[in-house]
């Protein structure tokens, strides 16, 4: 019986003019918002595809050089994007895409797309994820006004009611109604879309499918839970005008105002050191390992290690030493400082994610990044991929300087070639799965179920509030 | 006639008098004006504390950059010492070693004293760059790593609480006080009164007007000043701002006095605004975006990271032989082509870095031809998509624009020319003619010393004036929309609705 109040429901919602065009407008700024996030994808993956092949080639086909001038060529290292990324763009846009994985530094990655980008360029930046997040509720608060509280200022609804047997099953079959068409409309051809899509690009893994899968779900319980919220307030308000205002100020607080808000006040609790002093600190505890009294130092620990007194008698290669040591130095400064930088970044992600009882738009932010791939925790798996690729590359560089001792006694090293170029294997990475990566997303997802209960519940208790 | 405009008037300001005290009981208005006043003041708070972090950040800055300094003084004097020669890269008494090594510059922007009015682009431009002698077209592709899911989630600074919140809360106030008669069956019983609808819809929404706007005019002062914001020093660009949100405000009362018009419910106003507010705030710059990005479309990074990589490494592969027809083709180098095999790299840079950036030239060209284009598509579309427009203004006034970032590099690459110019023939004079050492054996070699002459560079900014006249043009199309929609609205209110 439910269902087929729903499907009445559904036909006189499609006559609706404002709720019509409202969720088909959106709907379709969705797709397109999808369309345009999958063609960048598309192309820019295949620019940095090409790209990193070339690099490989001018590694392997560098010639004979001095393996120390190899390891400062060495290649740039391409971030594929996130085969979700058509969803949720979500952080990509502002964090470097390439880096270049040179001896003695952690270079930042570079080239942000939104760095160059004009202020238009920025306001009209948007993913699926973004408008469903924001406008969603518009929409579906908007479905709520139309069918409880237009028709109750009708009187439809009175009427309604009072010919049910069972006048909570009117509102159930409305609430039906409207989750269907939210889900119908503005989750599920995105959803489809990027199956497809993945498919056609060949990224659809297991893994894929099932963000995919729980991308969708987690947009569903939104969107259903933002149907209850919606509901309720038009049920518990005593007229058309109180309802109006409540949905209207309750999707600038809860959507535009609050994420922001939330962020800012992370931001503001769990301060971020300036970058450049981080790049400072690396400077002053890097740029000592190069210095002069540094090498001295290192070299009469080397005398005193080997027993020599003199360059000549060690029977490894001082440079190749010196630039090992100097490099293990760098290793330790850049995972303690740049690290710490990084784990300061994750903490106030998590603390983000910690605020998602005051909206659920908040809490659907991070799990949708999260489930895309697009959050910083993803970002950081690649930084870390890159810079181990980087240091496999540059200690097996020092080991070719260090094998044999180099000095006056031997005859000038021979310069490296293509034998050793070979021996490092290209640089290739592979997106973490979810399972390595769910914290972030199961508190912000506990709390977007939280929402939804908590909604269901006030809903159940409006219901049982209406009579005739 | 002229009797007759006396007691029209009389009656219009009796009538708006009392609409004033009537709008002033409604507890909607003061929750909206709360509303306002607040978002304002932590939107400024937010960006004042980025700021502010930027600043302390400059004066660390220049701070280690002194250490820094003392710190080479330092080592050249220790470098005096008798004993074995230092690699280049460790002594700062070589001019080769010293700029590259030991020379640290940072360009500096400062912000601007209403800075806390925009976020603008200062969470994602640097507002401290280094200059260094070879990075590629001088600006190296450096930035502060904010928080990436805060800079997509964007601020909540003054300009979004002003752009895209205050609009919202005017319609709601208008609206909803506008249509209470409507609503409630009451308007026949102003009909049957000797009012004409202009008057009385007019009169309504003048009072909520000279209610919202002073409060907004007072609210951006009091927000900046709580964040601490010297606004005595730019009187001219808060006026500007003042008026700009005045401007801004007037033209969403027109726009709902245009709907309002119509005599709408509450429902079907709010939703024709609202749908405005949607197609303006997000669907225009989304569609503008699109179209900008067809007809203009950024040129790759990837492309041109490959192109450099390419041009390096076929001048790596030829470097012998470019030295050797770069020091054929100069009379000072011409009898100095057998140093070229043990030049060091910084010495082979002072001639390559120049060739590199004449082959990356076009790709380079085609980057500012693309980024300028999309400057100008930028401020065209805020004209339609008046909330990006007046967000454009506002960063303007904030200096947190695009526009006052670009001249910033300009300034960095001229700066980086005109210390290409003095170091360059420094390090090139040391190849043919190397400076003998002053103290025979020093460790150092003490062809350098010049550590307090080396040019520096300070950014000439633009002046209040200039940034309140790049304004201007804005809030009047703001103000000449807002009479245009005002005109609508009055000329749609011949009568009362046909269905009282």
């Amino acid at each position: 019986m439910i269902l087929s109040l729903a499907c009445i429901e559904l036909r006189v919602l499609r006559r609706d003019p404002r709720a019509g065009w409202m969720l088909l407008t959106l709907a379709a700024l969705i797709l397109l918002a999808f369309a345009m996030t999958t063609w960048n994808n598309v192309r820019g993956n295949a620019e940095k595809h090409s790209v990193a092949d070339a690099e490989r080639t001018r590694w392997l086909q560098q010639g004979q050089k001095d393996a120390h001038s190899a390891a400062h060529y060495s290649i740039y290292a391409f971030k594929p994007g996130a085969a979700l990324s058509l969803l949720d763009s979500g952080i990509e846009p502002f964090v470097g895409q390439a880096v270049w994985l040179e001896a003695h530094v952690q270079n930042d990655m570079l080239y942000r797309a939104q760095g160059d980008y004009s202020a238009l360029q920025r306001a009209g930046l948007t993913h699926p994820a973004a408008l469903l997040n924001t406008f969603a509720p518009l929409a579906a608060f908007l479905l709520a006004f139309t069918v409880i509280a237009l028709d109750r200022e009708r009187g439809t609804l009175r009427f309604a009611l009072g010919a049910a047997l069972s006048p909570q099953r009117i509102v159930q079959s409305k609430y039906l109604a409207v989750c269907t068409l939210l889900i119908g409309l503005l989750a599920a051809p995105v959803t489809f879309a990027a199956l497809l899509t993945t498919m056609l690009q060949q990224t659809l893994t297991t893994d894929v499918f099932l963000r995919v899968g729980l991308w969708a779900l987690t947009m569903s319980i939104y969107l259903v839970a933002l149907a209850a919220i919606g509901m309720t307030v038009c049920l518990l308000s005593t007229n058309i005008r109180i309802a109006l205002l409540a949905l209207i100020g309750l999707w600038i607080v809860l959507a535009i105002a609050l994420p922001r808000w939330s962020s800012s006040a992370v931001e503001k609790m769990q301060p971020l050191p300036a970058f450049q002093s981080i790049k400072q600190q690396i400077q002053r505890e890097t740029a000592g390992s190069s210095a002069h009294e540094v090498s001295a130092e290192r070299e009469q620990m080397l005398f005193k290690k080997y027993g020599v007194s003199r360059r000549e008698d060690l029977p490894v290669d001082l440079r190749g030493v010196m630039l090992d040591m100097a490099e293990r130095h760098g290793y330790e400064v850049f995972d303690r400082i740049l690290g710490g930088f990084y784990d300061r970044i994750e903490a106030q992600d998590r603390a983000f994610a910690a605020w998602s009882f005051l909206s659920p738009s908040i809490a659907l932010h991070s799990v949708s990044m999260a489930l895309a791939g697009t959050d910083f925790t993803h970002h950081r798996r690649f930084i870390e991929s890159a810079e181990h690729y980087r240091r496999d590359l540059i200690n097996r560089m020092n080991a070719e300087l260090m094998t044999d001792p180099h000095n006056e006694q031997s005859p000038a090293r021979p310069l490296a070639d293509h034998h050793l170029w070979e021996q490092v294997s290209a640089f290739q990475y592979s997106a973490p799965m979810m399972g390595q990566v769910w914290r972030t997303a199961l508190r912000a997802g506990s709390a977007l179920i939280g929402w939804l209960l908590l909604a269901i519940a006030l809903l159940n208790v409006a219901m049982r509030r209406v009579r005739p | 006639m002229t009797m007759n405009m006396m007691n029209h008037s009389t009656r219009f300001s009796e009538l708006l008098l009392w609409e004033w005290r009537r709008v002033a009981r409604s507890r909607l208005l003061w929750s909206a004006i709360a509303l306002v006043f607040l978002s304002f003041i932590w939107g400024a708070s937010t960006a004042a504390r980025l700021h502010h972090a930027q600043s302390d950040m400059q004066q660390r800055t220049l701070a280690y950059q002194a250490e820094r300094h003392a710190d080479t003084v330092a080592r050249a004097e220790h470098f005096k010492q008798i004993g074995a020669e230092l690699p280049y890269w460790q002594d700062p008494t070589g001019v080769a070693g010293y700029s590259q090594y030991f020379m640290l510059q940072s360009a500096i922007k400062p912000h601007l004293p209403l800075s806390a009015l925009a976020i603008g682009g200062s969470d994602l431009q640097p507002s401290v760059l280094p200059v260094k002698l070879n990075t590629l077209f001088g600006i190296e592709p450096v930035y502060d790593f904010e928080n990436p899911r805060g800079l997509a989630l964007g601020g909540f600074d003054l300009a979004f609480a002003a752009v895209y919140l205050l609009p919202l809360i005017i319609i709601s106030v208008v609206c909803l006080l506008s249509t209470f008669e409507r609503d409630r069956g009451l308007l026949r019983l102003i009909a049957a009164q000797p009012v004409s609808p202009r008057y009385w819809l007019g009169a309504r929404t003048l009072a909520i007007t000279v209610w919202l706007l002073p409060a907004i005019a007072i609210a951006l002062p009091l927000a900046l000043s709580a964040s601490g914001a010297s606004i005595q020093q730019a009187i001219g660009e808060l006026i500007t701002a003042i008026v700009l949100l005045i401007a801004y405000a007037t033209v969403w009362i027109a726009l709902a006095f245009a709907v309002l018009a119509g005599w709408p419910s509450a429902a079907g106003a709010m939703s024709a605004l609202v749908s405005c507010w949607l197609t303006l705030a997000l669907a225009a710059p989304i569609l503008a975006d699109a179209a900008i990005a067809v007809i203009a479309p950024a040129p790759s990074r990837a492309v041109y990271i490959n192109d450099q990589r390419q041009i390096v490494r076929a001048m790596t592969e030829h470097r012998e032989q470019i030295l050797t027809d770069m020091f054929k083709a100069r009379s000072d180098l011409i009898n100095a082509t057998a140093q070229i095999p043990n030049l060091d790299s910084v010495s082979r840079n002072t001639f390559f870095t120049a060739e590199i950036e004449m082959r990356l030239a076009p790709l380079q060209s085609q980057f500012d031809t693309v980024r300028t284009i999309h400057a100008r598509a930028s401020q065209t579309a805020g004209y339609v998509a008046l909330p990006l427009g007046v967000l454009q203004a506002l960063t303007v006034l904030a200096g947190t624009d695009a526009t006052r970032h670009l001249a910033f590099e300009a300034q960095i690459r001229t700066h980086q020319l005109r210390l290409r110019e003095w170091f360059y023939p420094l390090i090139q004079r040391e190849i043919s003619t190397p400076t003998p050492k002053p103290i025979p054996g020093s460790m150092g070699r003490f062809n350098f010393t010049q550590f307090d002459k080396v040019p520096t560079m300070h950014f000439v900014d633009s002046t209040g004036n200039e940034r309140i006249n790049n304004v201007i043009p804005m809030v009047l199309w703001l103000f000449a929309l807002g009479a245009v929609l005002l005109a609508v609205g009055y000329k749609r209110l011949r009568c009362w609705p046909a269905d009282l």
